[in-house]
């Protein structure tokens, strides 16, 4: 039973992102994705300034089993990216919504996030 | 830790049992062969027993091991285990297409016992003439996986073989694996690179075991 907390939204490809106040979003991967993806040893990450589009890659999480596009739940553009995973990229494992955070961004419109899966319907996905 | 564990459920002297030998041995009741390799670069053993005792002989391994320190690991683990120590896996480093020669194990094969025997005019005529392509080992100094098939580069860019085995070594913090080249790319150190995803990273030769084996 993976942990999905209340306060944040989901897209079905198990990225999750929280609304912050001053209109931005952090990003991550999910209990579910990273306890399915295993020992996680390695997170590429775009560069700072970055566009992307809802719906394409933005990156791979890549674990002992495998490689994996991530993909941006909503257009925007990237503020700061975690690089602590650069040397740790097991904390995604350790901790995925906290200190495994991988992207600060811009929303290109902040309503985009309310199209998103709340954590009742991502359960049912994922639960 | 792993003879300790063993042994507690055993009256077999497991001591006996060299490094690469084995023994027949009854283990929580089971009848098994008892095999002192563990594939991992370290002591350990390898106990070969009916399936249908399996539940029942793993979970006493768990219980009797559980107050060593025991923990259950995977095939993941195992495989940065044995390539960390350079041992072949059939499948990868050794097939049907790949010959004990090619592989560097031509230890394993005696060709001047003056015996016949299926393929053996096959590895005479290889190790006469030459084998055209080889196994080596390679770490990355980087973390991203190098996974199998991947093709290899040479120095101009031409690719002059395919990555048999590849995983990240938890050890040294780095990708490590093995591959199959040409013979004829393998003059000193290489050269040898490979693409992630965009990225050229460079193979850097080893010799295995890539960490002093512990036996």
């Amino acid at each position: 039973m993976s942990t999905i907390p209340a306060d944040l939204r989901y897209a079905k490809s198990h990225e999750w992102l929280k609304l912050e106040s001053d209109g931005t979003a952090t990003i991550g991967i999910t209990d579910f994705a990273q306890d399915s993806l295993g020992d996680i040893t390695y997170v590429q990450m775009p560069k700072v300034g970055a566009t992307l589009k809802a719906g394409e890659t933005f990156g791979v999480v890549e674990s002992v089993k495998a490689a994996s596009d991530l993909y941006a739940p909503v257009s925007g553009t990237v503020l700061a990216v975690n690089s602590a995973l650069d040397s740790a990229p097991e904390t995604v494992n350790r901790a995925p919504y906290s200190d495994g955070w991988m992207l600060k961004l811009k929303l290109a419109d902040p309503a985009a996030a309310a199209s998103l899966l709340d954590s009742g319907a991502y359960a049912k996905l994922a639960g | 830790m792993a003879a300790a564990i063993v042994q507690s459920l055993t009256g077999a002297k497991l001591g006996l049992i060299k490094y690469y030998h084995f023994a027949e041995a009854t283990v929580a009741g089971i009848h098994c062969l008892a095999s002192r390799t563990g594939y991992t670069g370290e002591d350990g053993f390898e106990l070969y027993h009916a399936a249908s005792e399996s539940v029942a002989l793993a979970e006493a391994l768990l219980a009797a091991g559980v107050p060593h320190g025991l923990e259950l690991a995977g095939l993941g683990a195992r495989d940065s285990l044995r390539l960390e120590a350079g041992f072949p896996l059939y499948g990868h480093e050794i097939t049907a297409d790949i010959s004990p020669l090619t592989a560097g194990l031509g230890w394993t094969v005696k060709l001047d016992k003056g015996s016949d025997f299926v393929g053996g005019a096959a590895l005479l005529a290889e190790k006469q003439g030459g084998a055209p392509n080889q196994v080596i080992f390679f770490k990355t100094g980087d973390r991203r996986i190098v996974r199998a098939d991947t093709p290899v580069l040479g120095p101009d860019g031409t690719i002059v073989g395919r990555v048999l085995s590849g995983t990240l070594s938890p050890i040294l913090n780095e990708a490590i694996g093995s591959a199959f080249v040409t013979t004829a790319s393998a003059v000193g150190e290489g050269g040898w690179s490979v693409d992630i995803r965009g990225a050229r990273l460079p193979l850097h030769r080893v010799r295995p075991p890539f960490v002093p084996l512990k036996k």
